[in-house]
């Protein structure tokens, strides 16, 4: 598994995807500007890394950093959003990740819950399959439920995933039969 | 063997604990106990073996029902826990030490 900002050269990440099984790539922003001001780096080798990645089959998911009275908007949501519907597919995880102050930037607050949890219902609103909150311990938002019928499949706490019932060992779910792009 | 238990609140969900030894060989006992106990008393406990010298890792609070995590360590081996507010970091201001 590889977890990254994914700032890498298109040759890098062509190794990477030999050798790697599961990428999660961590989109500080889909802005321009932040990632100049904020990371001293560029967004397109970000996205065009994402995309190699997608499109080598391998398993992916998205996080994205919301930063408190920075990206914790609507528009910010949607841009993030736009990404995987427009380049990726709706059944890519997206985790809308809270900010904690730390390092040189502690003068604001941690995102608060709401926040993240109004991205992830934004997400799903517009037709992503797994979004989730990220950097919260406890709460509905980073539970999986089916697609279709809303059956609880994942229950998580902190870093425990329980596996329900309802999830079948061919990512079906036993209340409806909808399969829930999961391999077990 | 010396025990520090470690009491999970509403803000604090996730700890590292790392363990230092000047000399590894010369341990009596490498394993390190973790007891998960819940609000009912009934506990959980796994085993993990130190394998380096600055051995860490990550500690999460399993469900709302566990109260406290009980660390259970051999005399020669010196413990750092770090509290964690987010599991990407690597936490370097030392909660306790002993």
């Amino acid at each position: 598994m590889f977890k990254s900002a994914y700032y890498l050269s298109e040759e890098a990440v062509k190794n990477i995807i030999e050798v790697c099984d599961i990428f999660a790539i961590s989109i500080k922003a889909m802005d321009e500007e932040y990632y100049k001001e904020f990371t001293k780096g560029t967004l397109p080798p970000v996205l065009k890394a994402a995309k190699l990645v997608y499109e080598s089959g391998k398993h992916l998911e998205i996080s994205n950093l919301v930063v408190t009275d920075l990206t914790n908007n609507e528009q910010s949501y949607n841009k993030m959003i736009d990404f995987i519907v427009d380049e990726l597919d709706c059944s890519v995880p997206l985790h809308f990740t809270r900010f904690h102050p730390d390092y040189k930037y502690t003068a604001v607050e941690k995102t608060p819950l709401e926040d993240v949890v109004n991205a992830v219902s934004l997400a799903k609103k517009r037709g992503l399959k797994h979004a989730y909150t990220g950097n919260v311990f406890a709460d509905d938002s980073i539970n999986t439920y089916c697609t279709e019928c809303g059956a609880l499949l994942v229950k998580r706490y902190g870093l425990t995933a329980t596996i329900q019932a309802n999830l079948k060992n061919d990512g079906t779910c036993a209340n409806c039969g909808c399969f829930n792009d999961f391999d077990l | 063997m010396k025990k520090y238990k470690f009491s999970w609140n509403d803000d604090i969900y996730l700890i590292h604990v790392q363990f230092d030894t000047n000399s590894l060989d010369a341990l009596e006992n490498k394993d390190i106990v973790l007891n998960r106990v819940f609000f009912d008393e009934n506990s959980e406990s796994e085993t993990k073996t130190i394998t380096n010298n600055g051995f860490r890792f990550i500690v999460s609070r399993s469900c709302p029902e566990e109260k406290y995590v009980e660390i259970i360590y051999d005399e020669n081996v010196y413990m750092k826990l770090f509290i964690i507010d987010d599991r990407a970091y690597y936490p370097t201001f030392t909660y306790y030490e002993g």
